[in-house]
């Protein structure tokens, strides 16, 4: 058994899209994990579960050392709501804050397979931001940094399936709910895993800041703000 | 000694404050966006909301530092949870929940409109006491959003005696000051134009409302638009992209040819309000046998209208400092005082309510 006294847990926030969710990180181990859909609730919701957790594990809130928060492309009031939890707590704490691009937490646990990633996150509408990520390989162990095939654009499925037809090899993975159908029928190619792999991982959010905060690369308290893409016009 | 750290952020004002014993300004920080909504003719929620997230660290800092204090001297963490803009109000609600939950200090939640009203409480600034307002009281909330006469028979108890069948008073003004050819926020800047103006040269009549407690603008403002018709030269309104790739109309104030007697109808339409506002307040102070008058909200900030209540009603009337009058943190922190004095406090699932009433 761990010795929880030693435990300093980065909490990861995620309210990119119509899921949200939070993880309890120490580095070593995910010690909790929740993804619920519930972006409207998430004010209500989000900071009370992260309590509840905390007391699972039978902790408070002074056992967090780190606080971490998915920056978006995603609803513009939903990521504000993560970021304003993450924010009270890097101040209320004194603890370091980091902000991490919603589409490269959503890759990360991909990235060991040998494909081209396109990670997504619901964007309303019949929209998804999207970006795509080359494969790391073995690199993915060590975080080596995500190597961007395509940067963030917003289409609807068919836009995507057509600019997925550049790539041999590609998965997809994030918010496919309502996606897959479209962009199939413009890549049948692409590969799309089992619906209970689709979404996001909060601890794959987690891990990515935990290293960040590690090397000292915190964000600035004051100045993060959400990534705001616009979701209409030119994608 | 209790001491609040109060945050507000409900519309286009990120700002912070501490308390202490729901009477005493030890530290009050106002963000305005004003520069950044002016051009709009009025608030843009998503801008206001962005603007939020960035000043919301910083306000509360400024107001701790301004107290020399840190979280460490706080007793307890208020917060406006509505009514308002929704992705304003949730800035505020998250950070601070978050504080509470990181320091473990009780939460208070509060309405906006309750803490327009407690902006008479607090003392002015330097006094060591003042006489507070007893019950039961007439209150009149008058701001860009909102129009309402309130009975308050006792901390917390509220009764709605009237409210307004169209515009909020402010509105009223900021449409007023659009055809006018005036700035935004209108009510100061019809309040400037009026100040050499005749009242008499051109005058609204008030609308009728059913219920005598009631409030009615949209009279006085088709009275103003036909007043100005003559004197307007022809313009277009140019569209932009907005923030979300919606387009937004900029405020473009009308143009008026330069003989158009501006100052009278300003004095005018200034007049019309103050009046349509000062009679329901007497009206119910009669009523009620109320025993103090209470403004409050942005609107309360207008001189006419204060003078005009002072010899209107001849009981006491509370007017808060200008400064506390708009959108503030301090009366955030006075009103939650009274609040946790009734043993009522929020928990981490305190939630946003856009359209919260007060009663
Ligand atoms: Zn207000």
């Amino acid at each position: 058994m761990r010795d929880e006294t030693h435990a300093g847990l980065l909490l990861a926030l995620d309210t990119s899209s119509y899921s949200i969710g939070y993880a309890l990180y120490d580095g070593e181990q995910v010690r909790a994990e929740a993804m619920w859909q519930g972006q409207r609730q998430g004010t209500a919701t989000l900071l009370a579960e992260v309590v509840r957790a905390l007391e699972m594990l039978g902790l408070t809130q002074d056992a967090l050392a780190a606080v971490a928060v998915a920056t978006g492309p995603g609803s513009f009031s939903g990521l504000r709501v993560g970021m304003g939890i993450a924010k009270g707590l890097a101040l209320g704490l004194g603890i370091p804050i980091a902000g991490i691009p919603t589409l490269d937490a959503t890759a990360a646990p991909f990235r060991l397979c040998p494909h081209a990633i396109c990670a997504m996150v619901a964007a309303g509408r019949n929209r998804w931001a999207y970006a795509i990520y080359a494969p790391a390989g073995r690199d993915a162990e060590q975080n080596a940094p995500f190597a961007v095939l395509q940067p963030v654009k917003h289409g609807t499925p068919a836009e995507i399936g057509a600019a997925l037809k550049a790539y041999t090899d590609v998965v997809l993975c994030g918010d496919l709910a309502g996606a897959v159908d479209g962009i199939r029928a413009a890549a049948p190619h692409a590969v799309v895993p089992p619906p209970g792999l689709w979404g996001r991982r909060p601890g794959a959010l987690a891990d990515l800041a935990w290293r960040r905060i590690l090397h000292g690369d915190a964000d600035d308290l004051v100045g993060l703000e959400p990534v705001y893409l616009h979701t209409q016009g030119k994608g | 000694m209790v001491d609040i750290l109060a945050i507000e952020s409900s519309c286009d004002e990120t700002a912070a404050a501490i308390i202490t014993d729901g009477r005493r300004v030890r530290a009050s920080i106002i963000a305005s966006q004003n520069d950044l909504h002016a051009r709009y003719g009025g608030v843009v929620p998503e801008l206001a909301s962005r603007r939020h997230i960035t000043e919301i660290v910083p306000v509360v800092r400024a107001a701790l530092d301004a107290d020399n204090r840190t979280l460490d001297d706080v007793d307890a963490i208020a917060v406006t949870m509505g009514p308002g803009l929704a992705g304003s109000l949730l800035v505020g609600v998250n950070v601070a929940k978050s504080l509470a939950c990181a320091r473990a200090l009780p939460l208070i939640g509060v309405n906006h409109l309750e803490g327009h009203l407690y902006a008479n409480w607090l003392l002015p600034q330097g006094a060591s006491d003042a006489p507070e307002p007893q019950f039961p009281a007439v209150g009149l909330i008058v701001s860009g959003g909102h129009t309402s006469l309130v009975l308050m028979t006792g901390h917390g108890t509220y009764r709605l005696l009237g409210g307004t069948l169209d515009d909020a008073a402010g509105e009223a003004f900021d449409k007023g000051a659009r055809l006018l050819g005036l700035g935004y926020p209108g009510g100061p800047a019809i309040s400037r134009a009026a100040q050499d103006g005749d009242p008499t040269r051109y005058p609204f009549v008030r609308s009728r409302t059913e219920n005598a407690l009631d409030f009615s603008f949209s009279g006085i403002k088709t009275a103003m638009l036909r007043a100005v018709q003559p004197y307007r030269l022809p313009q277009t309104d140019a569209a932009t992209t907005g923030p979300d790739g919606g387009s937004f109309v900029l405020h473009r104030p009308a143009h008026l040819r330069d003989d158009a007697p501006v100052h009278d109808l300003a004095a005018a339409y200034e007049d019309a309000i103050v009046r349509m506002l000062v009679a329901p307040v007497a009206q119910a102070v009669r009523e009620h046998r109320a025993v103090s008058v209470l403004l409050a909200g942005g609107v309360a900030a207008n001189m006419r209208l204060r003078e005009s209540l002072a010899t209107a009603v001849d009981v006491p009337l509370f007017c808060p400092p200008p400064v506390y009058c708009t959108d503030n943190a301090a009366m955030i922190g006075a009103a939650a005082f009274y609040r946790m004095r009734a043993g009522e406090f929020a928990g981490v699932g305190l939630d946003v309510y856009p359209s919260l009433r007060l009663v």
